[in-house]
This record gives structure tokens, C-alpha cells and sequence, in this order.
């Protein structure tokens, strides 16, 4: 049988926490004093021999091993020494270690914060695709400080803007902004939506939402710094509940009804669709198809409806015709009492003696809204009115007399002034040219041609006096279409206006011109006549199908084009925030009829909304959409039911 | 249940209760249009720098902060709660950036460094504790050489009182150097039997060749081969046991520098608002 060892008790005192230990231990015990602090063997003897009489006796106690064999030298030295090269404790050489990971890691970071890498170093990854080409040719701490205030400073400013300081100027939203000033408002860079934080209603059904006007950085929806392909519109649905606090789970089940969406004003032309297709293209033996008449753009987002040559001419131009068969007088010689005149002391100068009578006869809006700019002329506008025809004047009436008589003198000037060539007078009359103006005026009212342009006694009018209309707006842009004939008519001593028919220019010079000048400081004058030329029996009959809007900006606007390709897009509203794309939706085989979503509403009075100015006031054409008419596709595992996928975040 | 079960669990329980409530609160955050990673961030360098405080308490054992084993459990659970704390400020992506990527894998070697220094301390113990005594790591060169000084007597005193050179020649050719010198580095690592067995083996088939006085010191050799084998043992785990703190400790430190840099860039380039 083998036998075991017994394990030896008489091992010393460990002391793993000292730094140095003896190196005697490495080959056997190690010696019983050890190694000083700094790790220096003291060389002790292994006892102090004490003297016994005339010997020298060792003194080594038992637990040591007892006394030695040598003993002690004759003068009294122990002869058995302890003499090692002590060595650390691994307690002492792990604490080496990790100071030493401290130097080197201190050393990296002095490197690393004085480096001209510096910047590609502490940058948290790789820049999208759509700003790393913006500054790739960029010095590296350029490239920073393009977006970062930081990245311009050095390591001791930080500093002083670490953990609690104020940030860095200039903030990073600002910064972006240096670039993206052209596509959003700089002013709203950092409200809800972009926009005007008042134009935001507040959630339909009283649900919690973060006020509007807190500000929201770019980078809280837009992460840089997440590699080359990263999308930076990506647009996560919790961001956007991060305002609109009730939850949506899913399109079908918590989206709100789509309520007025799309059909939220009326349409730019009047058009009723109902009636076109069970009236009228029956009459006419016509098929009645929505793509005839629209078209989606080259994107595919928006149905355009194609031009009056492609829709409407074949119908309609005749009727436009005839309203103007007969011309417009423009210019006109009214007959006037000059007798009355005379007798209450008002001279009008020469005056036909076949237009001397009973007073009769108007002066035309174009005419009218010159004499808004003259000081008499807008003192006799303010006396009789702006539809005033000298058929009201009552002869014995003081007041309108003078006003008349005012009238007379400033529709001599201002016919003087066209005679004269007056380009701004002249641009409210396309197209007619200066010899038929002299030619009219030599024959009807000879004496206006030498009529001065300033009353006697006063200092000369304002050059642009006759354009004064023109403050609120009203200056005629360059005849946009095309221009008809003029014509002097012997008969009616009138020069008239021959319009060429549809997209007249003059006519929508002076519709536009009118429409500015409504809500300018000759409101008074221009309004009603706004009015009477924007009725559908109108010569031209423009207004039969182009609407007079009263826009939300308080002006009125002549809207001449149905959505085409030159329509501006959505302006900066919360209805621009919601987006439809026509064009992917027209490739499913169930919506190529666009009358799967687009239902005509039968019997709607579409039309009697196109009696008033406000486009936000209507009947629409078209039955309201139905939620489940998206929602049948519009489902997390089918087409989606993402908030981007209709709504955007920058208008 | 187990004393050490139910600690297990309670701790458990309560980590992952503290960081789905830092979670709940990071996603509100988020929701609300701020960014959650200085709340994450901080409470992460925070995380590091309570974990790395164990080893100064640890230099403080007078002082009235606790025990040690409770420190030793809040560094454990609070180092496992700031992965998933991690898990909140890194949105599952790889860190691409030079400095991000060097936090995270600083970060991630110091984590598993502790994860594989926890599985040693609580498993290489019972395993030790199956081989021999217990044995004082500093005292084990001390020990080997007594066990080659007795080797060495006995095969001495067996050559001097019978005359016999065979077992002599034996320890000089086999077992010399296996009682002088320290076993290699694949050995410390990778601690096996293979040559303990093959010296028995070696030694039982020479015993036939030995004579009496000789046998009765080769059964001595038997026991001072096994011994050695199990100081060696001993030596090689419990090396194990004291150098995985060498990686671990050490990385705190650059880990620690390297957060609290990032910190600071995160602050000097916070571009203003929420």
C-alpha cells in the first residue's frame, strides 16, 4: 500500500497583499524577516547567537527548525544568512499592470484630442451619402464645424460648455438651416411642422398634443452619423406620436374619418361634373370619361386637368363669342347736360354737341379705375359712386353736378395723358395703339388731347398719379394672351374693344387689375366694379367658369388655371401636410376608374357655391371619401399603413 | 429554495425591473421628441464607475461600506443591468465611429473579461477543492521545492543504503526535471493528467527492475509524483483565478477614459434644444 504525505505545519505567515516577497520562497521557505518596503532583502542571519559562558550558542528557535548544525562563528556571528533577490507579489504586479494601462490610456487620449485626426477619430460614424458629398472636399474640421459649433473650437473651449454650460453657438437647427433655408422657412425652422405654430389647429377630438410652439430640433427626427445609407427621412410613426398624443395603432382601426380630405375648397374653374355627365355631354352624343379631361403629371402625385383647347373649346367657344360679338365700349363719349352745367358754373370745356342732351351714358371700369387715381376724378367717384352712370345725375342737384363736372375734367386728363403716351394709362388698354387712341380723340373730344395734365393752378401731378391704383397691387403685368382688335364706332361715338376670345388679355387685365385693387386704398371703387365685370353674363363670361376667390391672405384672386403643371404646389398649411399620389394608385386594376374613390355626387348645387368669393364655402361635387376605400388596402401587411405614407412633416 | 437560488432570483428580478423602468422612461423620452441618450449615456458611465469603485473597496477592508460579497453582488447585477442599458443607448446598430467602436469593444472585452472571470470563481474553486487540501497560492514554489528536496533524499538515501543504481538512474532520466522545473504555459492553461499518468506508468513498469529497499523508495517517489502533480494543479487554476483581474481591471481603466471622453463630446457637440 502507498503511503500519503502528510502535509507539513510548519509553513510561515503568507502575506499575499505586501508588494515584495522573499525570493528564497521561490525554492523553498522563504526566509522569516522578508523583504524591507522598497523591496530590499535585509540579509538577516537566521538567529543572535547568545553567549553561553566562554561559547557562542546558536539561539534558532524550534519553530524555525531549531538550532544549526554550524552554530555560531567563534566571535559570535550566526553563520546561516538569509541573502535572496526578492521579488513582487502578483498583487503588486497587477497594480503595476494597471497603472501602466492608465499611462498608456492618458498617453492615447493627448494623442488622440492634438491630433489633425482628431476629427475623423471622435466622429460617432460615417455621414449619410446626401451631406458626406457636401463636404467631402473639406478640411476635416471644417467638415465639423459645418454642422457642429464644436467642431470649429479646440478641446480646452469645450470645457466650459461641457454638462451644464449653455450650448455652443450656434445651435446645430441654425446651422442646418444655412443650407435648408430655400426649402423651409427659416423663421418657423424650428416649430411643430415648420410652420406657423398659430395656423395649427388643435386635434379635432381633444386629444393631448405638445404645444406647437415648443421647439423641436432637426435632429430629433433626423439621426446623422449612422452610415453612408442610412435614410435621413425615415420617419419613424412613435415620432410623430410624439405630438399627436392619441395612439394610433393602425390606419383602419384609429385613423379619424377622412372627413372633408380631399375636397376642402371648390374647384379653381366652376365645373360640375354631375351635370356635365348626365346633361350635357348626353345632349351633345358625348362620352363622358374622366381621362379626357385629366391626366397625371410626369411624377405620378397629381391629376392635372389638360387645357380650354382639349376640354372645353368645342363646347364653349361659340358662346364665348357671341358675349362679345357686338364689342366692348371702352372708351365712350356720355351725353351731358352742359346746359345745367354751365348754369350751376361748371365749364367742360368742348364737349359734342350730339352728346349734349339729357345726361346719359357710363363711364367703363377700366375708365373708372384711372379716375381713382385722379383727385378729381376719386372726388367724383366718392360723390356718385363706382357704378355711377351720368344717366343718375339729377340736374338740380348742386352737389352731383359738380361731381359730374369733376368727372368730365379728370376723364379729359386721363385721355389726355393716353394721347400723350402714358405707359402706365396705356397698359390698362392691351393693345391699343396710340394712333387709334389720337385718331378717337380728335374726333370726339378734340380739346382732351390739350388738355394739361394738371388742373390750373396746382402743382403737376405725380408721374405715377394715374397708377396710384397700382399701390395696392394693381399694376398691370404685360398682356398675358391673346389681344383682340380696337375699333372706333362712329355711331356711339365709342372706341371699343373687340376681345379674341377666349384668354382675352384685356379682359384678364382688367379682372386682375381689379381684383388687386379690391383690397387696396380704392377698395371703394374697385370692389363693385370687381364684382360687376366678375358676373357670369359678363362680356367674355369669364366668370362663368373662373372664380373670384376671397384667398385666406384677404385678397382677391381671378383663378384663370384649372391644377396644371405651372400650379404652384401646396403652400406652408396644415392641409399641405397630407400627400396623395395619384400614379401608384392608378396602376391597381380596381382604381383605374377613378370613380372607385372619386364618386360623383348626383343632384349636388355645385354651382350656386360660385355665386360668392369664399372657396371654402361649398357644395362639393363629389361624394366624400371613405375611409375604407383606403383602408381595404392600406393595412400593415399589405400596402402599409405608415403615417408618412400620407402625411409629411415639412409641408 | 436554496439560499443562493433565491438570491439569484431576487437580484435577477430586480436588475431587469430597473432597467425596463430606465427603458420606460428612455422611450418616453424618445417620444417625446428628446433625445434619451444623455439619460441612457450617463446612467451607463455611472454603471462603469460604480463596478469599477469594487476594486477600491476592495483596498479598503476596515472601512464601514459594506461587506465585500455585497459589493461583489451589486458589481455583478449592475454590470449585467448596464447591458441592457447599453442595449437602450446603442440602438442596435454596430458602433462605426473610431472612438465609438473602441468604447463599445472596450466595453464589451471588459464585460465578457468579468463574465469569464465569475464562471472561473464560482466553478475552479470545487474543483480544487476536489484535488488535495487546501493549498496557499504564494506557498506553492515553496512547496514544490520541498517536494524536490525529498525526492531527491529519498532516491539518495535509497543509492546510498542498497547499492542499487536503477532507481537512481530513473529519477535523473524521468523525474528530475519533473520536480525541478515549472510546468509550460499549455499546461496552466489547459491543465491535463497526461504526464503525472505517464510518469506513474513509467515508474510502475521500473519497479520490477528495483530492488526491496528501492521499491519502498519508489513507492515514495509515487506519492511525491502525485503531490507535485497536484501542486501543479493547484498552481495552474489558481493563476487562472488571479490573471483573468489583470484583463479585467485593466481595461477598466481605458473603458473609463474612453466614456468619459465620449461623454464630453457628446456634450461640447450637443447642438442645442431637445
Amino acid at each position: 500500500m502507498r503511503f500519503s504525505l502528510n502535509a507539513r505545519d510548519d509553513a510561515p505567515y503568507d502575506r499575499p497583499q505586501q508588494p515584495w516577497r522573499c525570493g528564497l520562497a521561490h525554492d523553498g521557505p522563504a526566509c522569516p524577516v522578508g523583504p524591507d518596503g522598497k523591496g530590499r532583502c535585509p540579509g538577516a542571519a537566521a538567529c543572535h547567537p547568545v553567549r553561553d559562558g566562554d561559547r557562542w550558542r546558536c539561539n534558532r528557535s524550534p519553530l524555525r527548525g531549531g538550532p544549526c548544525d554550524e552554530g555560531p562563528s567563534p566571535d559570535g556571528a550566526c553563520s546561516v544568512a538569509y541573502q535572496c533577490t526578492p521579488w513582487r507579489s502578483l498583487r503588486s504586479r497587477r497594480g503595476r499592470f494597471v497603472w501602466g494601462a492608465v499611462l498608456a490610456t492618458a498617453g492615447a487620449v493627448l494623442i488622440l484630442l492634438n491630433a489633425e485626426w482628431r476629427a475623423e477619430a471622435i466622429a460617432p460614424g460615417p455621414l449619410s451619402v446626401h451631406h458626406a458629398q457636401l463636404v467631402a472636399g473639406e478640411q476635416s474640421v471644417e467638415r465639423c464645424a459645418a454642422c457642429h459649433s464644436a467642431g470649429a473650437t479646440t478641446a480646452a473651449a469645450w470645457i466650459g460648455h461641457v454638462t451644464f454650460g449653455p450650448p455652443l453657438e450656434s445651435l446645430q437647427s441654425t446651422l442646418c438651416m444655412e443650407c435648408h433655408d430655400k426649402r423651409l422657412p427659416v423663421e418657423f425652422a424650428t416649430a411643430a411642422h415648420t410652420m406657423d405654430p398659430t395656423l395649427l389647429p388643435p386635434a379635432a377630438d381633444g386629444s393631448p398634443r405638445r404645444d406647437p410652439a415648443d421647439p423641436i430640433a432637426c435632429r430629433a427626427c433626423h439621426r446623422e452619423h449612422q452610415g453612408r445609407l442610412h435614410d435621413l427621412t425615415s420617419i419613424a410613426d412613435a415620432n410623430c406620436q410624439a405630438c399627436h398624443g392619441q395612439r394610433y395603432h393602425g390606419f383602419a382601426d384609429d385613423h379619424p374619418e377622412l372627413a372633408d380630405w380631399p375636397y376642402r375648397r371648390r374647384t379653381a374653374i366652376a365645373f360640375d361634373h354631375g351635370a356635365h355627365q348626365a346633361k350635357h355631354f348626353p345632349e351633345e352624343q358625348r362620352e363622358f370619361a374622366c381621362t379626357l379631361c385629366h391626366q397625371a403629371d410626369a411624377t405620378g402625385a397629381r391629376m392635372l386637368t389638360l387645357g380650354y383647347d382639349v376640354t372645353c373649346r368645342e363646347c364653349h367657344e361659340q358662346q364665348i363669342a357671341a358675349s362679345t360679338a357686338a364689342g366692348i365700349a371702352v372708351l365712350t363719349v356720355p351725353t351731358l347736360d352742359v346746359d345745367a352745367l354751365t348754369d350751376a358754373g361748371h365749364d367742360v370745356g368742348d364737349w359734342p354737341q350730339d352728346a349734349t342732351g339729357d345726361f346719359d351714358g357710363p363711364l367703363t371700369p377700366p375708365v373708372k379705375m384711372l379716375l381713382a387715381g385722379d383727385a378729381d376724378g376719386a372726388a367724383a367717384l366718392a360723390e356718385l359712386g363706382a357704378r355711377f352712370d351720368f344717366y343718375d345725375i339729377e340736374f338740380d342737384d348742386e352737389r352731383q353736378l359738380a361731381a359730374a363736372a369733376q368727372a368730365i375734367a379728370a376723364y379729359k386728363r386721363t385721355l389726355g395723358k393716353l394721347a400723350a403716351g402714358d405707359e402706365a394709362a396705356a397698359a390698362r388698354f392691351p393693345g391699343l395703339a396710340l394712333a387709334t387712341m389720337r385718331s378717337w380723340l380728335d374726333e370726339n373730344l378734340p380739346d382732351a388731347a390739350g388738355v394739361a395734365a394738371t388742373r390750373e393752378g396746382e402743382a403737376p401731378a405725380e408721374p405715377e398719379a394715374a397708377t396710384r391704383i397700382g399701390s395696392a397691387g394693381a399694376s398691370p403685368s404685360p398682356p398675358n394672351g391673346p389681344i383682340g382688335r380696337w375699333e372706333s364706332d362712329a355711331t356711339t361715338r365709342a372706341l371699343k374693344y373687340y376681345p379674341a376670345g377666349h384668354a382675352d388679355a384685356a379682359l384678364r387685365t382688367w379682372l386682375d387689375a381689379l381684383a388687386a385693387a379690391a383690397t387696396g386704398p380704392h377698395a371703394a371703387v374697385a370692389d363693385p366694379l370687381l364684382r360687376d365685370l366678375a358676373k357670369p353674363t359678363a362680356p367674355g363670361e369669364c366668370a362663368l367658369c373662373h372664380s373670384l376667390d376671397h384667398a385666406d391672405s384677404g385678397e382677391y384672386v381671378m383663378q384663370w388655371r384649372a391644377l396644371s403643371d405651372e400650379s404652384p404646389n401646396a403652400e406652408a398649411t396644415p392641409a399641405a401636410l397630407t400627400r396623395f399620389a395619384h400614379g401608384p394608385h392608378l396602376t391597381q386594376p380596381q382604381l383605374e376608374d377613378c370613380s372607385a374613390c372619386h364618386r360623383i355626387a348626383e343632384g349636388a348645387d355645385v354651382m350656386t357655391a360660385y355665386a360668392h368669393d369664399d372657396p371654402r364655402a361649398f357644395t362639393p361635387g363629389f361624394a366624400a371619401l371613405q375611409k375604407t376605400d383606403c383602408a381595404s388596402c392600406h393595412r400593415p401587411e399589405a400596402a402599409g399603413d405608415n403615417c408618412t405614407q400620407c402625411h409629411q412633416y415639412h409641408p | 429554495m436554496r439560499y443562493f437560488v433565491r438570491r439569484r432570483l431576487t437580484n435577477a428580478a430586480a436588475t431587469l425591473l430597473v432597467v425596463g423602468a430606465i427603458g420606460w422612461y428612455a422611450r418616453r423620452l424618445e417620444l417625446g421628441l428628446r433625445s434619451s441618450s444623455f439619460f441612457t449615456g450617463w446612467l451607463l458611465l455611472a454603471a462603469v464607475a460604480f463596478c469599477a469603485l469594487y476594486n477600491v473597496r476592495k483596498r479598503l477592508p476596515a472601512a464601514p461600506l459594506g461587506s465585500s460579497a455585497a459589493w461583489l453582488q451589486a458589481h455583478i447585477y449592475v454590470a449585467v443591468g448596464s447591458v441592457g442599458v447599453l442595449a437602450l443607448h446603442v440602438p442596435w446598430r454596430w458602433p462605426n465611429g473610431w472612438l465609438e467602436g473602441t468604447l463599445f469593444w472596450l466595453y464589451a472585452a471588459t464585460i465578457v473579461s468579468g463574465v469569464i472571470g465569475l464562471y472561473w470563481s464560482r466553478t475552479l474553486p470545487r474543483r480544487l477543492s476536489k484535488v488535495s487540501e487546501e493549498i496557499v497560492y504564494e506557498r506553492i514554489p515553496m512547496l514544490r521545492g520541498q517536494l524536490r528536496d525529498r525526492a531527491q533524499a529519498a532516491v539518495l538515501a535509497a543509492v546510498r543504503t542498497g547499492g542499487a543504481t536503477t532507481l537512481g538512474e530513473f529519477y535523473r532520466d524521468r523525474l528530475h526535471d519533473y520536480f525541478e522545473r515549472r510546468r509550460g504555459w499549455r499546461y496552466r492553461l489547459l491543465p491535463d493528467m497526461n504526464l503525472r499518468k505517464q510518469l506513474l506508468a513509467e515508474l510502475t513498469e521500473a519497479t520490477r527492475y528495483l530492488s526491496e529497499a528501492e521499491r519502498e523508495t519508489a513507492e515514495h517517489l509515487f506519492a511525491l509524483v502525485r503531490r507535485r502533480d497536484e501542486l501543479d494543479y493547484h498552481e495552474a487554476l489558481q493563476w487562472r483565478l488571479r490573471a483573468w483581474l489583470f484583463v479585467h481591471i485593466a481595461l477598466t481603466v481605458p473603458l473609463l477614459a474612453a466614456a468619459a471622453l465620449h461623454a464630453w463630446l457628446a456634450h461640447a457637440y450637443w447642438g442645442g434644444l431637445a
